[in-house]
């Protein structure tokens, strides 16, 4: 139970929608409209428009905050309501920030909860609320179950018996000083130590994958201005949904169509093209488009074959794309060839077309399912992938871990290194449910021949 | 004041303790403390505090206890300092929280002391008679029969029986009634426990044979010295005229006695494979393998023969052989307990080096017992079932002399304060040792005798044995169990700690460095100032634990605030758990056996889920409006 803490949640559905609202309710509250926005003592119930600054230090997305003092929100603490552009990348962004800010995702049912423990709900609504919480957390757990049977809750279940047995050997060697334990060196703990870590490193790698496969694969398509993007979408997505013209940065927000290619849900992106502008509203969006190459998957980069190598806008992308599986689209091969492709990234599949002439994006759709298939091999049967919440547990867990191998090596008393295997066993209690110390001293008694 | 003997229902004792073992003792004591009118009942005065096992006290988790208990005011730890033949301090390579004090003692001296400390107390009656049943009207205890036909009545009874219920021992196929090989047992208790809907199991336990000192080549054995520095249980540094109260009034415990009595030494030597042999040969014989023993014996404290059987015989299992006292030969055999029969035990023991021609003079034996599970108690230690009835000791499914006795104390406490017409006081698992002991009994249950292990304790950092006076100064402020001279001393020697480690947080000695990070550094004591240097062992170490280890000890402060706030939350006696919708039926029945007292002991019951929790709350806060 942690009554103390601020929650957050998103309070609208999770998908692409107008506007999204983000509601945080706790006693960070005020400290945040300071951290994020830049507000000491913001005006309660009254909507301010800001920019939301992230910890990093860098612009989410212009929002409208509402402050709600004590005693005067849903749940009678502190609460600030957020609304942003109804974008998932945007709503990601800002509740990472805020669990990076101390705050923790809320539990089923936590705001009605909080509401009525403060006395902001009429007592007759209790039994209900109590039916609320329970028929959520049900569930929850039969959902949680599902997959807790079978193989991530046993490869947890390894995981956290191996932190137990060595901390079954610390604990021995201190309760039983006159057993003659033979305590384990250090090296012996390392190699112990290192594969759990390891293995819960693979886990918490499996969170993006999930959340990935779930909200759909992002692809975006990058490219100057004016080299045909937007046709190039309307081409995939069989629709004119982008505005096209001759006029460059024509396209001055992104747009985005869900696809279904190669049985993975994906999600195109239409993106403002990339130049030195004057213009504000142009560089928002292309502000924006940057930030979504750092979202997608798969970046296709658009290049008019036309004209020589745009090595201004390649230099502004390249950091972005370093990592991203690239396809390289060279449009208007109709007309004279001038690129040079000398200076592709390494590694791009390149695709050489005219749109106008063409018309047909069979290559793209067959190259861009080759890459899917590449990079998200996934084996229903036998692969894991955890959740948020689930990955924030194990973050945590890995982190006592990495407490634990520098203590070691520094040769700090047993009693302190316990102290730290014991919060990593609880961050894993908290996805597979409790364990306390009567397993601990199973494995003790088992290992050990006590008995002075 | 003692009026005597009364056995008049219309003038009863504020509190009647049935036994006078380590847990009866303490109660006695620390409810004549409170200020009760106590009748303490044995079955033998001879045997007042007996250690009917190991001739120590102490020792890892328990040597902590036996501290905490001299802070609540405690008989224990004086008891053991002025009857200790050997000092010991475990783990002492280890970090402070983990090092733990322990004493060799001679039984004799310790029994005596303890049985003069009870003569002495003018609040305290003792009275020997075995118990044989409870005077029980509308659900409350008012007194006990005796087997002598005399009834004691009594506004608050502390049941510290412990392992006489209906006690069998076993040598071999061998059986004999009684809790220790030569006394008695109780039969009359159990089954009106029973009758009172308490319910109650079995339990094993075995203790092994001693030997004639003379018969023992203890050239061939190896010899374990004790510190030359004894660390001592009693807060000296804090008490005055409280430390000889039975050496100066007393007729045979003089001043001059409680200088330390001689130390001795104790010896080790390791089974063989020709032990291992034999144990596996005549393994038919025991009782335990037999299935002629059906209660469940402590993973801790195994016999021989679990031990070859479970663990194997490779380089053998170390056996320590320990002094029972000073005017007497007989030696105690540390790590050979089993319930062999006789002519095997004497094969196991020869075949042992140092041993080969040992004499034993009192076998070893197993007994079996009645418990009841103490998760039918309140935290004061008071039956769910039958109003003011306390228990205290290894009738609650306990063993070892030190939880006893913390239990003892507790139950004392909490059954004169009933009796007094006051509120029970609660310890908690943030305060120490005896918080996690009692809280694990009444929560958990324990399906082996529970014995007290560091590793129970959630903030074991902050329980470090020096450091009991001050965790449990907030108790004294409330109840008398310490003088008011001591009281004051604690509180100064609070203040002194506190002042002296801001100063050390704070004071530059070198360019940029604090005392404290002197101390972070491991520096030798003498960088530090001369008149740090000059304060008690006592108040230094302490200091240093505390500037030391500040990161981590405050780390442990704050999980303490987080888990007080739910223990806010009390649940009140008469909550009902029947038809709470969204409440597991499961989670229901555990609850309405437990009856826990807070939110926060509801959430430590093993089964009972996060979302029963909410739903509780829900429910409490609810009622609490209402």
């Amino acid at each position: 139970m942690r009554e103390g803490d601020t929650i957050v949640s998103l309070a609208t559905i999770a998908g692409e929608s107008a506007l999204g609202v983000i509601r945080v309710s706790g006693k960070l509250c005020k400290t945040l409209c300071k951290d994020i926005f830049n507000i000491t003592t913001p005006t309660p119930r009254t909507a301010t428009v800001r920019n939301y600054l992230s910890i990093k230090g860098k612009t989410v997305d212009q929002v409208l905050l509402t402050f709600f003092e004590n005693g005067k929100s849903y749940t009678g603490e502190q609460t600030l309501e957020l609304t942003f552009h109804g974008n998932p990348l945007i709503a990601n962004q800002i509740l990472d920030d805020l669990i990076k800010r101390k705050c923790r995702l809320a539990e089923p049912g936590e705001y009605t909860k909080r509401a009525f423990l403060n006395g902001k709900i009429d007592l007759s609504q209790a039994e209900a609320v109590a039916e609320l919480i329970s028929a959520s957390s049900e569930i929850e757990i039969e959902i949680a179950n599902h997959q807790l049977r079978g193989s991530l809750s046993k490869r947890l279940h390894v995981i956290q018996s191996g932190i137990i047995n060595l901390q079954a050997q610390f604990e021995a060697s201190i309760d039983f000083p006159e057993d003659e334990i033979k305590e384990k060196n250090v090296g012996e703990i390392l190699t112990i130590v290192k594969p759990l870590k390891s293995a819960i490193t693979q886990l918490i790698n499996s969170t993006n994958i999930k959340s990935t496969l779930s909200q759909g694969i992002k692809i975006s398509l990058i490219g100057p201005p004016n080299v045909g993007k937007s046709t190039l979408f309307n081409n995939l997505v069989h629709e004119n949904r982008a505005l096209v013209s001759k006029d460059s940065g024509t396209t001055r927000d992104y747009l985005s169509k869900e696809l279904n290619i190669g049985g993975y849900k994906v999600e195109l992106f239409d993106t403002a093209g990339i130049r030195k502008t004057t213009s504000e509203v142009e560089q928002l969006g292309i502000q924006n488009s940057i930030r979504l190459i750092d979202d997608s998957a798969i970046v296709l980069l658009v290049f008019d074959s036309s004209l020589p190598y745009p090595t201004e806008f390649y230099n502004s992308i390249r950091k972005e794309i370093k990592s991203k599986a690239i396809i390289v689209v060279e449009n208007k091969n109709d007309l004279k060839r001038e690129i040079s492709s000398s200076n592709y990234p390494r590694n791009s599949k390149v695709i050489t077309t005219s749109m106008i002439e063409d018309g047909c994006s069979e290559n793209i759709i067959s190259e861009i399912e080759k890459v899917l298939s590449d990079q998200f091999k996934i084996n229903p049967s036998s692969d894991i992938l955890v959740n948020k919440r689930q990955s924030n547990h194990l973050v945590d867990a890995l982190a006592h871990l990495d407490e634990v191998v520098s203590l070691i090596s520094s040769s700090i008393n047993e009693e302190i290194i316990l102290q730290e295997l014991k919060l990593s066993i609880e961050c894993i209690n908290s996805i597979i449910g409790r364990t306390d110390n009567e397993d601990m001293l199973d494995q003790l008694f088992k290992n050990f021949c006590i008995g002075k | 004041m003692n009026t005597g003997l009364k056995t008049d229902e219309l003038n009863p004792y504020d509190v009647i303790v049935c036994g006078a073992g380590h847990a009866g003792c303490e109660a006695a004591l620390a409810a004549s403390r409170c200020g009760a009118e106590v009748l303490i009942l044995t079955g033998n005065l001879d045997t007042v505090a007996q250690m009917s096992c190991n001739p120590a006290i102490g020792g890892q988790a328990k040597g902590q206890i036996v501290r905490e208990i001299d802070a609540l005011g405690g008989e224990m730890a004086l008891n053991t300092d002025l009857s200790a033949i050997q000092f010991k301090l475990l783990n002492s390579s280890k970090g402070p929280a983990v090092q733990a004090p322990r004493a060799q003692c001679d039984k004799k001296a310790y029994q005596l002391r303890m049985k003069h400390v009870l003569e002495l107390n003018e609040n305290i009656t003792t009275f020997q008679s075995i118990v044989d049943g409870l005077i029980i009207k509308k659900d409350k205890c008012v007194g006990v029969k005796t087997t002598l036909g005399i009834n004691f009545y009594g506004k608050s009874i502390v049941v510290t029986t412990g392992t006489f219920l209906r006690a069998l021992m076993h040598v071999g196929k061998e059986k004999a009634e009684g809790g220790r090989l030569g006394d008695h047992v109780a039969k009359g208790l159990s089954a009106d426990f029973t009758e009172y809907g308490i319910e109650l199991n079995r339990f094993k336990t075995g203790t092994p044979p001693r030997l004639l000192g003379r018969s023992i080549n203890f050239e061939k054995t190896e010899t374990q010295y004790g510190d030359k520095e004894p660390t001592k249980f009693a807060f000296y540094d804090t008490r005055n005229q409280e430390m000889f109260h039975v050496e100066q009034k007393g007729r045979w415990f003089h001043v001059e006695q409680s200088q330390p009595l001689p130390t001795v030494q104790c010896f080790t030597t390791r089974t063989t494979s020709q032990t291992a042999e034999i144990i596996n040969k005549n393994l038919h014989l025991s009782p335990l393998y037999k299935g002629d023993i059906s209660g469940t014996g402590p993973r801790y404290c195994p016999s021989v023969e679990d031990k070859i059987v479970r663990f194997g015989e490779k380089e053998g299992h170390r056996i320590y052989l320990e002094p029972e006292g000073i005017n007497t030969d007989e030696w105690y055999v540390n790590g050979l307990s089993t319930s062999l029969p006789f002519d095997v035990q004497k094969d196991v023991v020869q075949s042992i080096p140092g041993l080969e021609q040992a004499i034993i003079i009192r076998p070893a034996y197993a007994v079996e017992y009645d418990y009841a599970n103490p998760t039918q108690l309140t935290r004061s230690l008071e039956s769910l079932k039958i109003e003011s009835l306390f228990f205290a000791g290894q009738i609650n499914g306990t063993s070892g002399y030190e939880e006893a006795a913390a239990q003892g104390l507790v139950a004392g406490i909490n059954s004169a304060r009933k009796a007094l017409d006051q509120n029970p006081i609660i310890f908690g698992r943030d305060e120490g040792y005896i918080g996690v002991l009692i809280d694990d009994l009444v929560t958990k249950g324990t399906t082996e005798p529970y014995r007290m292990f560091t590793s129970r304790a959630e903030y074991r950092l902050l329980f470090n044995h020096t450091s009991s006076e001050l965790r449990y100064l907030p108790k004294l402020q409330i109840i008398n169990l310490v003088s008011r001279e001591r009281k004051q001393a604690i509180v100064s020697k609070a203040k002194l700690i506190n002042e002296w480690v801001l100063r050390m947080r704070t004071e530059k000695v070198y360019a940029n460095d604090t005392y404290a990070d002197l101390v972070k550094r491991g520096e030798n004591e003498m960088v530090l100032p001369e008149d740090f240097r000059k304060l008690h062992k006592e108040t230094r170490s302490e200091i240093l634990y505390r500037v030391k280890y500040e990161g981590y000890l405050l780390r442990e402060l704050k999980n303490i605030d987080r888990m007080k706030d739910s223990e806010r939350i009390k649940i009140p006696k008469s909550f009902s758990y029947e038809d709470i919708p969204g409440l597991r039926k499961e989670s229901a029945e555990k609850l309405s056996v437990i009856k826990p007292e807070t939110l926060a002991q509801a959430n430590r019951i093993s089964g009972v889920n996060p979302s029963d929790i909410s739903v509780l709350m829900i429910l409490l806060a609810k009622s609490n409006t209402n």
